[in-house]
C-alpha cells in the first residue's frame, strides 16, 4: 500500500464523512492557531531578552566631585578596555535633563525647586562590542569590578539583574503558556482521536474484510493514522496562516501607532524552521491522536465480535463756633453810669457767654477724654493684637524653620534616593521605562517603577506636600506682617489725632481762661470808676460782684473740720463699686456753726429726703450752693444771706455742695486756698488715710 | 493440511445452557483434496468454516490448519495465516467504496506485491470470471451473481493454499455454477485444496469428490460422488 492508496483513502474519507471531518479539522485548525500565536509571543519574548543581552552597555558612575582630568583619563581607559565599543559621557545636567522629560508629568514642581539641584550623578555609558569579541558577561563582570576600584568612581551597573528580572517574568509566562498549550494539545489529541473513531466505526466491516483477508493490524491501522496525520498537519498549515494574517495586521497596526514602532519592528514572524517543526509536531499529534483511537482497534478477532474639593472724630468741629470775638467794647471811662452798667452788663454777658464756651468746652474736652480713654483702649487691644500678631508671626516663623529644615533632610535623602534609583534603573532599564511615549504606556512604566520603588514616591510625595506647606507657611506669615504693620499704622493716625485735638481744646480752654481774665479787670475798673458816686440800690445791684469773679475766695461753709469725702468718683474697692459723689461730707464737732460760703438768697430750706435739714442759697447766675445735714434752719426762703452769715449748725456731718444749674461742680475750685481752713486742710491732708483734717 | 481432533465449539445459551455447534469433530484433510460439505441449515456448517478459515478459535479440541493451531494462534500469526487462505464468504463481503478491480487487488496488496504484478494478476483473474469489462464498478451496481465470482476472484488471486466457499454457486445459474467449478477446479489442479459447502446435489453428484456431512455438530464421511446417496432421497 503506497502514498497514493493513502491519498485516495483520505479522499475517500472526506467525501463519504466531509461534515465530521471538516468540524474535526476547524476545531483543530482553531487550536492550533492559539498555540502559534503563543509560541510566536514565547519566540518573540525570548528575543527581547537575546536583543537586551546584546545590547548591553555598562554605566560607570562619577562623584560628584571628581577633577576633570580624572574624568578624561577614566574616558579614555574605558574606550580602550578591549569589551568597549563606544564611550559615552552624561553630565549632572543632562542626566537631570532627561529625568525631567521623563518625570515632568510626574513630579512637576519637584525638579522646579530650585534648591533641590540635581542629585543625579554624572555617568560615562559604555557600549560593549557585539558578539564573542565582547559581550560575554565574565568580562562585563570584570571590567566592570575593575573601575569602579577607580577613584572618582562611584559605582558600575550593567542592568544584568533587570535582565535577569525579566528573563524570570518570561519564564513564568512561557511556563504558564505551555501549560495551557498543553491542555489545547491534550484537547486536539481527544479532538482527532475522536474524528478518527468514528471513521473507524463507520468502517467496521472494512477492518473485518481486511482482517479476514490476512491484513496485517499495521496495515488496517495505517489509513486511520495517515487520516490523523493528515488532519494535523493540514490544520497547523491553516493555523500558521491565520496566524501570519492576524500577526501582520498586529505588526501593521502597532507600526501605524508610532509609539510601538520600535517594538514593532523587533517582532519577527516565526522562522522557517519553526514553521516546519510546528507543523510536524501538529502531524505527530494528529497520527497520535489517530493512533490512541487504532492501536487496539484489531486483534484479529473483531470478526468474532462489535465498538468568568471708623473714628472719624469729627472733631465735632467742636463749636470752633467760639466766636468769643465780639466783645468789642471799649470801656470809656470818662462815661455816665448808665453807660459804664451797659458796659458791666455787656461785660458780664461775655463773661458769661466765655463761661458756657468754657463748659461746653470742658464737656468737649470730657468727650475728647472719653475718646482718648477708648483710643487708649483701642490701642490696648491693636497692641494686644499686635503681640498676637508678633507672636503668631513667630510661631509661623519657627515652624517655616523647622519645616525647613525637615525639607533640607528630606530634600537630602531624596537626592539619595533618587541617584540610586536612576542608577539602579541603569540604561537599559532607563531606556526601556523612560522611552515610553504615550501616556499609557509611561503609566504602565511608572506604575512598574512605582512597585520597585514605593518608598522613592512616598518620599517625593512627602517631599512635594512639605514643600506646598512651606509656601502656605510663608504666605500666611507674609499676612501676618502685612496685618501687624497696619496696625501699627492705625494706632499711630488715631495718636496723632488724639494729640490734634487735644492741643485744639488745650488751646481753646487758655484762649477762654485768658479772656475770663481780661473780662474780670475790666468789670473791676468799670465798678472802681463808679463806685464812689452811686447809691443807687439798683445800680448797686447791678455792680455787684457775679459770682464768678469771686470764684476761688469763696468760704468754706464749716470753720474746722475733716474732708471725709472729696468731690468727684470713688471706688469702693471692696465692693468694687463707683460712687459718683457731687459734694463735700465734710465732718466738725457736734453744733459746729455752718456758714454761708457767700452772700445770695436763701431758696430752700427745709427738708430733704435722705439729707435730713437742708438749705439751698442762690448765689446768681445759676450758682447756688447746698448745704445738708443741719440741726436746724437760721434762715427761711426769700431770706438775703451774706458771706459768713450762719446759717445753721452741724448736726453731725455736713453736706456740701456747689451747683450750676443741676451740676455739681468741684468745691475746691471755689472756695479760698487762703481760708484756715482751706490751708490747713493743704497742711494735713498727707496725715491720715482718706481724708483731710482741717 | 487440515487435521481436526476432537474438536468441540459450544456456546452460551440464555439459561446457561451450553449449545455445542461442533462436537467431537475429528477430521483430515490431505493436500491437494476436493471436498465437498454438505448437511441441513443449523447443523454447524458454517462453525466449521469459521474454524478453518480462523476467523473463530474452537472451545476445546485441536484444530490444525496449514500448520497453525487455531486454538493457540498468535495475533502475529494470524494474519500469516490468513493469507494463506482464500475464503469465499456467503454474503460475499466485498468494500462497498472500491471499484472491482480494487476488491480483488486487496489480498495481494496486503501481501505486499508490487503494483504491475498486482495490475497483471487482477485481470487474469477478472478474466477468468468474465468481469474484465466491469473493472471500475462498484460493487454494488452488479448483480448477485457477479458479487459473488468477484468475491471468489479475490479469493483466488493470491493463490491459496487452501479455498473455503461457503455456497460459492448458491447464486448463480446452472452454466455459471459450471464455470466456477471448472475455475475451481482449475485451482485444484494447481494444488489448491479446496473446502467447498454446497446444497447442490446435482453438483456433488456429478463431480465425484470426498464429500463430509455434518449434522447436529456431527460430521460423518460419505463415499464420493455417485456413490453417495442422499439421506433425503
Amino acid at each position: 500500500m503506497g502514498f497514493r492508496d493513502d491519498l485516495r483513502a483520505i479522499s475517500r474519507s472526506w467525501a463519504r464523512h466531509f461534515n465530521m471531518q471538516f468540524a474535526t479539522f476547524s476545531v483543530l485548525a482553531a487550536t492550533f492557531t492559539i498555540v502559534a500565536f503563543a509560541l510566536s509571543l514565547s519566540s518573540n519574548f525570548q528575543r527581547v531578552i537575546s536583543l537586551w543581552g546584546e545590547k548591553v552597555q555598562v554605566s560607570v558612575y562619577l562623584e560628584d566631585d571628581i577633577p576633570a582630568k580624572d574624568l578624561q583619563k577614566l574616558k579614555e581607559d574605558l574606550g580602550r578596555h578591549e569589551i568597549v565599543a563606544a564611550v559615552e559621557y552624561i553630565s549632572k545636567d543632562r542626566a537631570a535633563d532627561l529625568f525631567k522629560e521623563q518625570m515632568a508629568s510626574y513630579a512637576p514642581d519637584l525638579m522646579d525647586d530650585s534648591e533641590f539641584a540635581t542629585p543625579f550623578p554624572a555617568s560615562l555609558i559604555a557600549q560593549i562590542k557585539d558578539g564573542k569579541s565582547g559581550g560575554d558577561l565574565q568580562k562585563i563582570q570584570s571590567m566592570a569590578s575593575e573601575f569602579s576600584q577607580r577613584a572618582g568612581v562611584e559605582d558600575v551597573s550593567y542592568g544584568q539583574s533587570w535582565i535577569q528580572n525579566y528573563t524570570a517574568f518570561v519564564r513564568i509566562v512561557q511556563a504558564v503558556g505551555f501549560a495551557i498549550i498543553a491542555v489545547l494539545l491534550l484537547g486536539s489529541l481527544f479532538v482527532i482521536a475522536n474524528s478518527i473513531r468514528t471513521l473507524v466505526s463507520s468502517r467496521r466491516e472494512e477492518v473485518e474484510i481486511f482482517e479476514l483477508i490476512g491484513a496485517t493490524p499495521r496495515h488496517i491501522r495505517r489509513p486511520y493514522l495517515v487520516e490523523g496525520v493528515f488532519l494535523g498537519a493540514t490544520s497547523a498549515l491553516l493555523a500558521l496562516v491565520v496566524n501570519f494574517v492576524f500577526y501582520q495586521w498586529q505588526v501593521a497596526l502597532m507600526k501605524r501607532s508610532l509609539a510601538f514602532a520600535r517594538v514593532a519592528a523587533e517582532f519577527q514572524y516565526l522562522s522557517i524552521f519553526q514553521i516546519v517543526l510546528f507543523i510536524l509536531g501538529a502531524a505527530v499529534l494528529g497520527g497520535l491522536g489517530a493512533w490512541l483511537t487504532v492501536r487496539s482497534l484489531n486483534d484479529g478477532w473483531s470478526a468474532a465480535r462489535g465498538a468568568t474639593a471708623r473714628a472719624r472724630i469729627a472733631l465735632m468741629a467742636v463749636g470752633s463756633v467760639l466766636t468769643v470775638s465780639s466783645f468789642a467794647s471799649q470801656a470809656s471811662a470818662q462815661a455816665d453810669v448808665g453807660k459804664i452798667v451797659d458796659q458791666v452788663r455787656e461785660q458780664r454777658e461775655v463773661l458769661n457767654e466765655a463761661e458756657t464756651e468754657r463748659r461746653k468746652l470742658l464737656g468737649s474736652i470730657y468727650a475728647v477724654n472719653q475718646r482718648m480713654k477708648k483710643i487708649a483702649s483701642d490701642k490696648g487691644k491693636l497692641t494686644n493684637d499686635l503681640i498676637h500678631a508678633q507672636d503668631s508671626v513667630e510661631t509661623v516663623a519657627t515652624s517655616i524653620k523647622s519645616l525647613e529644615s525637615h525639607l533640607e533632610r528630606q530634600r537630602k535623602n531624596l537626592r539619595i534616593r533618587l541617584r540610586a534609583l536612576y542608577k539602579v534603573s541603569g540604561e537599559p532599564m532607563i531606556g526601556a521605562v523612560f522611552s515610553a511615549s504615550n501616556s499609557h504606556e509611561f503609566d504602565t512604566m511608572m506604575r512598574n517603577l512605582k512597585i520597585i520603588s514605593d518608598r522613592d514616591f512616598h518620599l517625593i510625595r512627602s517631599y512635594r506636600l512639605n514643600l506646598r506647606v512651606l509656601a502656605q507657611q510663608r504666605e500666611k506669615l507674609k499676612s501676618q506682617v502685612e496685618r501687624l504693620l497696619t496696625v501699627e499704622r492705625r494706632i499711630k493716625r488715631q495718636e496723632r489725632l488724639l494729640e490734634q485735638e487735644y492741643r485744639t481744646k488745650t488751646d481753646l480752654a487758655s484762649r477762654i481762661e485768658k479772656e475770663t481774665r481780661d473780662r474780670k479787670q475790666e468789670i473791676e475798673q468799670l465798678r472802681k470808676k463808679v463806685s464812689l458816686s452811686s447809691s443807687d440800690v439798683e445800680l448797686a445791684r447791678v455792680l455787684r460782684p457775679s459770682i464768678y469773679e469771686k470764684k476761688g475766695k469763696l468760704l468754706m461753709p464749716l470753720p474746722a473740720g475733716d474732708l471725709v469725702r472729696e468731690f468727684g468718683l470713688h471706688i469702693d474697692e471692696t465692693y468694687k463699686t463707683k460712687l459718683s459723689h457731687k459734694g463735700w461730707l465734710l465732718r466738725a464737732q457736734p453744733a459746729a456753726t455752718v456758714v454761708a460760703t457767700e452772700e445770695g438768697s436763701v431758696v430752700f430750706a427745709g427738708k430733704f429726703h435722705g439729707y435730713g435739714n437742708t438749705m439751698i442759697v442762690d448765689h446768681g447766675d445759676h450758682y447756688y450752693s447746698v448745704y445738708a445735714g443741719l440741726s436746724g434752719l437760721n434762715a427761711s426762703v426769700g431770706q438775703e444771706v451774706a458771706r459768713g452769715e450762719i446759717l445753721g449748725r452741724v448736726e453731725r456731718d455736713l453736706y456740701f455742695e456747689f451747683r450750676h444749674f443741676s451740676e455739681p461742680e468741684n468745691p475746691i475750685s471755689w472756695i479760698s486756698s487762703k481760708t484756715p481752713i482751706q490751708a490747713r486742710m493743704a497742711t494735713e491732708t498727707s496725715s491720715q488715710q482718706g481724708a483731710a483734717r482741717w | 493440511m487440515i487435521s481436526f481432533s476432537h474438536v468441540y465449539k459450544t456456546y452460551r445459551g440464555n439459561e446457561g445452557r451450553e449449545n455445542h455447534a461442533l462436537r467431537d469433530v475429528s477430521l483430515e484433510v490431505g493436500k491437494g483434496e476436493f471436498i465437498f460439505l454438505t448437511g441441513p441449515s443449523g447443523a454447524g456448517k458454517t462453525t466449521l468454516f469459521r474454524l478453518l478459515s480462523a476467523f473463530d478459535r474452537p472451545s476445546s479440541g485441536r484444530a490444525i490448519v496449514q500448520g497453525f493451531d487455531i486454538a493457540s494462534i498468535s495475533a502475529a500469526e494470524l494474519p500469516q495465516f490468513r493469507r494463506r487462505i482464500g475464503v469465499v464468504f456467503q454474503d460475499f463481503r466485498l468494500l462497498r467504496d472500491r471499484s472491482i478491480f480494487d476488491n480483488i487487488a486487496l489480498p495481494l496488496e496486503i501481501l505486499g506485491e508490487r503494483r504491475p504484478m498486482i495490475e497483471r494478476r487482477v485481470l487474469e483473474s477478472l478474466e477468468s470470471v468474465g468481469l474484465r469489462h466491469k473493472r471500475d464498478d462498484l460493487p454494488e451496481h452488479l448483480s448477485g451473481g457477479e458479487q459473488q465470482r468477484v468475491a471468489i476472484a479475490r479469493a483466488l488471486v493470491h493463490r491459496p493454499g487452501i479455498l473455503i466457499a461457503d455456497e460459492p454457486t448458491g447464486n448463480l445459474d446452472p452454466h455459471m455454477a459450471l464455470e466456477v467449478m471448472n475455475l475451481f477446479e482449475t485451482a485444484n489442479a494447481q494444488g489448491t485444496t479446496l473446502f467447498i459447502a454446497t446444497h447442490d446435489h446435482a453438483l456433488v453428484q456429478r463431480k465425484a469428490k470426498r464429500v463430509l456431512n455434518i449434522d447436529s455438530g456431527q460430521i460423518a464421511e460419505r463415499e464420493r460422488g455417485g456413490a453417495w446417496v442422499s439421506e433425503t432421497t
